[in-house]
This record gives C-alpha cells, structure tokens and sequence, in this order.
C-alpha cells in the first residue's frame, strides 16, 4: 500500500492523501487524533479476517472502535447520524491473462469505500466504491444497504441499474472491497449475453460498439477482439496501441487510425471496458488489498508486562500478539537456525541476548549480557524491557523473513503499526530504537520485503536520533516522513501537516515550540 | 546571533597541530550553549565530529549531544535568523568564510574574555531597555516561527553625550557589543546629533556598522505608540497627541519626529532667524494648516517666542516607557509600526538566544 486516505473516522474529518514510507513518524498533542490514524490499520486488518455483516469490524482483536455509530465524526455531537467514513487505498493490482501473450505489470489502482449507517444501529454497509484507474478514471458503483449496485458511473459514463435490472446485481456485503463476481477460470472469456450478470451486459456492449465501429459480421471475430481488450488492465494509451493491432475490416483500420485517446468515442469504449474489467476482477481487487491488510502488525501502546514464568503449551505460535502476551511462547518456537539469527540481532543493537528456559509445563524468559555473560529473569529486570521486547522481537521476525519462511502464504509487504515504542525508556535506549527501525527496514529491504513502519511517538529523542542517522548516511532522508497531528478542539477535527527531514538531519518545517510546555 | 561553526573546527580537532586553539574555543561555545547566550546552528555532522574525535570532556560531549537533541526541532527558527558569525579554524579552512571569526584570533587575543557570552547593548539610557523589550516581545508574538525564541542581552548605560567613549570601553571583539542611539533628529531632513555621529564614527571605525542602529526617528520616546500614549494622558496632555494623528494624516512619519519631551517653542518654528531651518520648514507647514484645521484648540497669535506651541509630555514619558510592558494594543501610527517590526527583526537577529541547559 503506497498510500491511504480516511475521512470522517473520529477527529479524522479528511487525513489527505497519506503517503507511506518505509518509516513513517506520527505526533501530536494526546486526543489529536493519531492514534485513530495508527489504529485504522489494525481495524482493516481485523476486518478482513473475519466474515463481517458489514465491510469493516470496529470492534475486534486488535482495536476497538466500538461501532460505526461511535467510529463516525461527531458522532456524540449530532442525535441524526448522516456522517460517512471513507477509506481510500492506493496498492498494487495485477490483472490480466496470460493467454493473449499479454504480459501485464502490476499497476497502481486507488480504491476507496464510502461506508455508511445501516437500517440498524449497529450494522454499516459499503454505500460507495471507488476505483481510480491510472490517476485519470474515476469509477464510482453506488449500492443499497442489501449490497445492491444502483448506478455505476465515471468520467464518461452513467449506468443507471432498476433494482431489478438483472438477477445477480448483488455484491458480496462482507468484503472490505465489494466483490461483484469471482472470476472465471476460463482462458477466453465469452457470452451470448443471457448470463445475468453486469460482467456479461458490458460485455455485449463492448463487442456491439466494436461490430459497430468495424462492420463485420464475424460474429467469432468480433467476440475475440472483445475478449481480447477486456483482457488485462492497462491504460488508455495502451488500450489505443492494442485495439489499432487488432486485424478487422478496412473500416476498423481507418477508425483507429483517427482516433487518439482524447476521442470521446474512444473514450466510451475505454471506459465500457474498465467497467467489465474491475467488475470481472472485483474479487481480485480485493483479494490483493486483503492480501497487503494480513501483512499489517500491531503493538499496542500498553504491552502486557512479562511475567516471571510462561505456561508451556504444545502450540505452533506463528505470530506475536498486538500486546507480547505470547511472547514466551513465540520464542520458543523459533528454530534453532533462526534463533542463531535472532541472537545477532539483539546483540548486535542492544548487547544481550534473549534465553528461555523451558522447565516442566513453563517457559521463562532471561536476558543474557554479552559483558557479564550474567542472565536476568525479564520479570526481575526494568519495566522498560518488558515494553520493548515485543518491539524487538516483531521487528526482527518480520524483516529478517521468519514470518515469511513461516507462513508462506503472507505478503512481502508488511506494515508495523506501533504505539509509543518508547514507553518506560531512558531517552537514550529511545534514540537507539531509531536506530532499530532504520536497521529493520535495511534488513527487510535485504530479505525482499516491503516494510513499512507507522510509529506514534511524543519522544523527542527517537526524532533527533533519526536525524543523526540522515546526517550519517545511515538513513536516507527520502525514506522517512513525519505527520504531525492537531486537533480543532471546538470542531473535534485533525489537521495534519507534514514536516521532513534535511539532508543534515534537521526537521524542516516544524513547528516552533511543539514539544514546549 | 547565530553562531555558526565551520567544518575547518573538526578538522583542526583531529589534527595534531592545531587541536589546542579548536579544544579551547570548544570549551567557550560548550559554556555559550549551556547558558543559552546565542542560537548555534551546529550540524549534526559537525556535532558529531567533535564528539567523535575524543578530544574533549564528558561535559562538552554531553552538552553537544544534547544541543544536538534540540537542533533538530529548531531549523525554521534558525532560517529566520539572518545575522550570524561562523567560527572557523584559518589553517584548515577550505573556503571563502562569509561574516567570519578565525578563532586563532580568539585564542590568542581573547582568551580571557568570553566572545560567546551575553551580547552588551549600549543604550543612552538603562530604562530605555524595556522599550526595546516590548518591540521584540510584540515581534515574537507576530512571529509564530520564532515566537518561543529566547533572548538575552546585557543593557550598557551610554550615558548620553558619553555614548560613543562608553562603547570604545566596551569594545574588546566584534562580536559581542552593539548599540542603539537616538538621532536628535526633528524631521527626515535634518543632520544627525552629536552623540549619534560619535556612536556612528566608532562602529564605522571597527568596521561593524551592522551592530549599531542609529533611530530613523527623535528619540527612543517617538517608539511609544500613540493609543498607548492617549491611555496615558491626563486630558490637559492630550493636545499634542491630537495634533500628531493630525500631521500624521498629513506627513506619516512626523509622529517618529516630532519632540515628545520638549515640544516646539514659537521660536523654534517661527521666529525669524529660524524660519528658513529644516526643522521650521518642516512643522510650520504642520502648524500653520493645523491652527486653520482646528481653530478651537490654540491659536499660534497669541504666544509669546518663549511658549511651546503644544503642550510636552515630559513629565509623562518616564513612566509610560516603563508600564510599556503591558501595553497589548495596536502599534500606531503606521510608520511608527513600521520601525516597531523593523526594529524587531534586527534586535531578535542580535539577540536571539536559546534556553538555558541543565546537564
């Protein structure tokens, strides 16, 4: 996900477009809103691992918004609930068949959903959804609360739909994207337009508009160019170059060769064909936002405090949980080769090592210091070590690939959203989480793995620490940004503005006074 | 001021023959830091140079690290602040250094004073301090960038007509003296006082003209804004203030000219010797066409050559410069607020500081 857009969740009236970065540094005076910006990735990623009624589940494992009534802006200022909360991704989508030879690269879609009240109180559905197709075509399908589509339009066109206008018009309603069909395994798609399907009606329509523009009578003909430029996503300029390859009648030829992409003509047709297509790959679009949202990590702000002896349980543990509860366990699960790997890590940054012992039905966690070779029970050591284990651990388990080599089927795109990371630390271990972070995006990046970083912070230590990394080229300044968050406290609304780092490390573009009190 | 630092300082530092001079002026800025007196722009990697060269203490490592801390946030404040000094080391410097100070020269010639201390300000008058005290106040408050800069400046009694030799006393470096100095002046046109030209001569002779501000206006009294003055009034003090919204309406910049404390006698306008003054030909235009304008307030006939024209604020000014702290009302009229922002800016450039260090 490259970038992300909410509007109307809590404070956060409308974020902007947010761009991610590898390290992404989020502030703000408490109640400003961020951590509802933070959390809106733990609440997607809920939302997609449970059949929902609705799109999202406010109220899960890892966040809890309570509902849509509680989540929406001003919900406690207003008796008559009119609000909506949208959310916008931009991700990559690969779309398209390899039967034509085509070979399609994954391209940047925009897709957004408007997610309104429902009948009930506590039920929301997806009123709107919005694809955005290579920054210039908007697609906009509108539903009921029953996930019927209503309208489907865009820069060019309108389609117009009666409740009834054919019998599966009807989305899935508990996707977090809507689903309109799944696609079909067929290599050559084709329909005599009695499929009572939308993917089917446009079908028909592109290839009348095409009979229409070429004049053959081919029939066969006719659908196979059809089939073929509904075959992939690309755009408009490729679209042009693929319908004008296309072999037809001497008529065809001397249309395309008129034509350019601003011709309305061809402009109605690119446009039928977008419709058929995201329709046609509704499932896909989803499946590969879903397929991002599983790769997101939480750590709460409050981490569970360690404890001085963790029940042993037979379990495969494949993933840390939001508060480190089940951090004993997860250890112990590590391999003998990855724990080797493990080891170097906490060396390397932080000079101890992390040791469990397993006794009858127990695990208990030490930390063992390379100087004094002496171990610790966690449990007998500072707060602060309890909090930034989980973060540690996390950090190393999904940018050294241990994740990935253990669950196959994640995402090499990874996003770790983390709350106060420099709870109950000495300014100076704040400084050197920098200088983890920096070193687990460096390590991911080694491993192939996209990672991306989403922190709350109020430490002004881990920001300076940052700094001296840009000013020592142990960071490149492009690689991180920073979204301070305020709020209007009369209006209840965020304002993000967005400072950067210079080339010498220092913050541009701050605010004078803003850790002052 | 901001103090700059060249790279030419680490250099020096991890070299065997100049690290002496650059260790000592080290010590010096580590002391200027922790006390707050400038605003240092000291990149990271120049901080960090130092520290990692060895060479110095477990305090100055300390105090740069967190200086280091604390500059990251401060760049925009920084970029406001134009007036700067860069402290460099002559024998390692690779290039044209522009407003600099070769701290050979510091450690030679001015070891036993500390040229990053606190900025001296020499006025004519102590009191006088707290009229510039409220301009940058009002300044930092208009200001969002810098409106939570520190300052800090050391207040030198000029003593009048002494102003230029108490300056010359003072001067030990070019860094750290400037002065402020009233014009005398009674209109645009007119040549600058004695003690201005005094003050001038010395600050031109040091080749630091920038450090001294001669006031485009009277004197220190013309800054008092004039709502501020209304507020003051007794009602049999108000004329003059009258007849100033007048001629500001007329020529906007007679307010800042016009002498507050003395007034203008008949002579000085109209008798016949100074008739053809600058000054006379300046207020008389004022004069003649405010006595047609309002008829009812005085009548310029009936004084005699030794009677002011308009009442003085004499025995007022004393205690409004010194409840000016409190004023929060508009700066007016428009030119006086002119040299209000004006002054502002050259004053925060001189003396901006940074906040005290607790190690």
């Amino acid at each position: 996900m490259d970038k992300i857009q909410i509007r109307g969740l809590r404070s956060l009236t409308d974020t902007g477009i947010v761009e991610l970065k590898p390290i992404n540094i989020v502030v703000g005076a408490n109640s400003s809103g961020k951590s509802t910006f933070l959390r809106s990735f733990p609440l997607l990623r809920q939302s997609i691992e449970k059949r929902t009624r609705g799109p999202i589940l406010w109220n899960g494992d890892l966040v809890d918004f309570e509902s849509f009534r509680t989540a929406v802006h001003n919900a406690d200022l207003s008796d008559k609930i009119e609000n909506e909360v949208e959310f916008k991704f931009k991700f990559d989508v690969r779309i398209g068949k390899r039967v034509f030879g085509g070979n399609y690269d994954a391209v940047k879609l925009a897709a957004g959903i408007t997610v309104s009240q429902g009948k009930s109180n506590n039920v929301c559905y997806t009123k709107k959804y919005n694809l955005s197709l290579f920054g210039d075509h908007e697609i906009n399908f509108h539903m009921n609360e029953d996930g019927k589509i209503l309208k489907v339009e865009s820069n060019y066109l309108k389609w117009d739909l009666a409740e009834a206008t054919f019998k599966s018009q009807t989305v899935e309603t508990d996707s977090l994207l809507p689903i309109f069909e799944y696609p079909n395994r067929n290599y050559y798609y084709h329909t005599d337009g009695t499929e009572n399907t939308a993917s089917a009606k446009l079908f028909v329509m592109i290839r009348d508009k095409i009979t229409l523009i070429s004049g053959s009578s081919s029939k066969n003909k006719m659908e196979w160019m059809t089939s073929r430029i509904t075959s992939g996503l690309i755009n408009n300029e490729e679209k042009l170059k693929l319908l004008s390859s296309l072999n037809s009648t001497k008529k065809w030829a001397k249309t395309m060769s008129s034509w350019t992409i601003k011709n309305r003509d061809f402009n109605m047709l690119a446009s039928l064909v977008d419709f058929f297509i995201v329709i046609k790959n509704s499932a896909i679009i989803n499946s590969e936002l879903n397929s991002e949202l599983r790769g997101v990590r939480y750590i709460a702000p409050l981490r569970t405090s360690t404890e001085r002896y963790y029940r042993y349980q037979d379990l495969n543990i494949d993933e840390l949980d939001h508060h480190g509860g089940n951090l004993g366990m997860f250890i112990a699960n590590i391999s003998r080769s990855w724990r080797k790997k493990l080891d170097e890590w906490t060396l390397d940054n932080f000079d101890f090592i992390i040791k469990e012992k397993i006794t009858t039905g127990h695990i208990s966690i030490n930390l063992e210091h390379s100087d004094t070779g002496v171990s610790d029970n966690i449990a007998d050591m500072g707060f602060g070590f309890s909090q930034v284990l989980p973060i540690i651990v996390q950090l190393w388990a999904v940018s050294s690939g241990y994740e990935k080599n253990y669950k196959k089927s994640i995402s090499n795109k990874i996003l770790v959203a983390i709350e106060q990371p420099e709870l109950h630390l000495h300014p100076k271990m704040q400084g050197l989480l920098a200088v983890i972070f920096t070193k687990a995006v460096s390590l991911a990046e080694e491993n192939k793995i996209e990672l991306k970083l989403i922190v709350e912070t109020h430490s002004p230590s881990l920001l300076s620490k940052f700094g001296d990394l840009i000013a020592m080229e142990e960071l490149d300044q492009d690689n991180i940004s920073v979204a301070l968050f305020e709020q209007d406290r009369k209006t209840r609304s965020s304002n993000i503005s967005y400072s950067s780092y210079s080339d010498e490390g220092e913050l541009l573009q701050w605010p004078t006074g803003f850790f002052s009190y | 001021m901001k103090i700059k630092i060249d790279k030419s300082i680490v250099l020096s530092l991890n070299s065997k023959t100049g690290e002496f001079d650059s260790i000592v002026f080290i010590r010096q800025l580590t002391d200027s830091i922790m006390s707050g007196s400038h605003i240092y722009d000291l990149s990271k990697k120049i901080i960090l140079g130092i520290i990692e060269s060895n060479k110095l203490g477990l305090c100055e490592n300390r105090i740069l690290k967190m200086y280091s801390e604390r500059n990251t946030f401060q760049k925009s404040v920084k970029d406001n602040i134009d007036v700067h000094i860069t402290f460099y080391h002559s024998e390692y410097v690779d290039e044209d250094i522009d407003s600099g100070f070769d701290i050979l020269e510091f450690s030679e010639k001015n070891s036993d004073c500390n040229v990053l201390g606190i900025p001296k300000l020499v006025l004519e008058d102590l009191n006088d301090s707290k009229v510039y005290d409220a301009i940058i106040d009002k300044y930092r408050s208009e200001n969002a960038v810098i409106s939570n800069c520190e300052y800090n400046y050391q207040t030198i009694h000029g003593g009048g007509g002494r102003m230029g030799e108490v300056c010359s006393e003072n001067y030990n470096n070019p860094v750290n003296i400037f002065a402020i100095c009233d014009s005398d002046m009674d209109s645009p046109s007119c040549t600058l006082g004695n003690t201005a030209n005094s003050v001038k001569s010395f600050f031109e002779m040091k080749g630091i003209a920038g450090n001294m501000i001669i006031l485009d206006l009277h004197e220190v009294e013309n800054l008092l804004p004039i709502q501020f003055l209304k507020n003051k009034a007794r009602p049999e003090q108000l004329p003059v203030l009258k007849f100033l919204e007048y001629s500001s309406s007329i020529k906007p910049e007679s307010y800042l000219f016009f002498d507050l404390k003395e007034s203008y006698k008949y002579s000085d306008i109209y008798s016949a010797e100074r008739i053809s003054s600058t000054k006379s030909q300046y207020w008389k235009e004022l004069f003649d066409s405010y006595d047609r304008a309002d008829n009812s307030t005085w009548r310029i006939d009936n004084n005699s050559p030794s009677k002011t024209l308009i009442n003085k604020l004499s025995s007022m000014l004393p205690h409004a410069i010194n409840d000016l702290g409190e004023y929060s009302g508009d700066i007016e009229p428009l030119r006086l607020k002119e040299q209000w922002d004006f002054l502002g800016s050259i004053l925060l450039n001189w003396f901006v500081g940074s906040e005290p260090m607790r190690l």
